[in-house]
């Protein structure tokens, strides 16, 4: 906890002073025009709104929740109120995260479950967006694919740009490093276990304590060698 | 650092409200599927799908110029030394 939260605030830190100075460094370096003016400053962009996306996340991630469930059945009351329900219980595992990360050392030791709860929202988020993408709005089961429906047409290029650009971007790679894409693919499980804690618990955690300035767990245990010690 | 927090949780909230107001509060009244279309939803949707298509492309492109220039995975390798000190390195 103590190290992601160093590097998550660090490399916040890090790219704000590389936005605030890119452009001067990149006007000295030797890289070609495309490079400088255009390819440089589109990364920088998307790194920033990344950045800014990282900040409003917890309010998509909400509403997504919320909708995801209502749409199940518009009509019905259960749905909405399950809606409701499993949005509050959401909020409520947030604000234990962001409480837990305002009281600091105590609270890290049993973060793990907060993790592991937000790890049950990820899969469940996951079912929901599906479920919600072939019956709902695709309608698969009902009135099918409507090829003149601006929505269903835009949704399922949608899915085909996500799915098919991710598993071609793997697969890219798998003349030049077939190790890595096979661990791509077997670790994909753990990858989205571990996603409530990581993009979730640790990253209140770390904005919770952008104040701390020590180095996190380096050089606290046997492995890095040398004496013992935390700062 | 508790002000901060409860900061980023106040627009976080008021956030939620205008995506809630957007997409029950104004079309409550109507009960077809046209009018209880998702515009933030969508919008959320076409947002994130842009920005891995642009850096799906970035990384197509990275990925291919290294293959046919650093890498020379064609025509043979530009630093022949290179593959053993980046597996050492990752030893």
């Amino acid at each position: 906890m103590k190290q992601r939260r160093r590097w998550i605030n660090s490399s916040l830190f890090a790219f704000l002073y590389v936005y605030k100075n890119y452009y001067f460094h990149a006007m000295e370096s030797k890289h070609n025009f495309f490079d400088k003016y255009v390819k440089l400053n589109l990364s920088m962009f998307l790194a920033l709104l990344s950045l800014l996306s990282s900040y409003i996340t917890p309010s998509i991630y909400f509403y997504v929740l919320l909708q995801t469930i209502t749409q199940i059945d518009i009509t019905s009351n259960s749905a909405a109120i399950a809606a409701k329900i499993v949005a509050i219980a959401y909020v409520m595992v947030y604000l234990v995260a962001v409480a837990g990360g305002l009281t600091g050392a105590v609270w890290t030791k049993h973060a793990y479950l907060v993790s592991a709860v937000l790890s049950c929202f990820t899969f469940a988020m996951l079912a929901l967006v599906l479920y919600n993408l072939v019956f709902v709005y695709l309608g698969f089961t009902t009135t099918g694919i409507d090829f003149n429906s601006f929505t269903q047409v835009i949704i399922l290029i949608m899915i085909i740009v996500n799915i098919g650009l991710y598993y071609f971007l793997i697969l890219m790679h798998l003349p030049t490093h077939p190790t890595f894409v096979w661990r791509l693919f077997v670790d994909q499980f753990s990858y989205l276990t571990f996603q409530g804690a990581y993009s979730q618990t640790m990253v209140s955690h770390a904005f919770c304590n952008v104040d701390d300035v020590s180095w996190g767990t380096k050089g606290s245990t046997g492995s890095h060698g040398g004496k013992k010690y935390e700062t | 650092m508790v002000f901060y927090a409860i900061f980023r949780l106040f627009y976080n909230a008021l956030l939620s409200y205008i995506y809630i107001y957007i997409d029950i509060v104004i079309p409550q009244n109507d009960t077809g599927p046209d009018g209880n279309r998702k515009y933030v939803l969508i919008a959320i949707a076409i947002y994130s799908t842009l920005q891995l298509f642009v850096k799906g492309m970035l990384a197509v492109y990275h990925h291919f110029k290294w293959v046919l220039t650093d890498c020379r995975c064609l025509t043979g390798m530009k630093y022949p030394g290179r593959p053993d000190l980046v597996r050492t390195l990752w030893r």
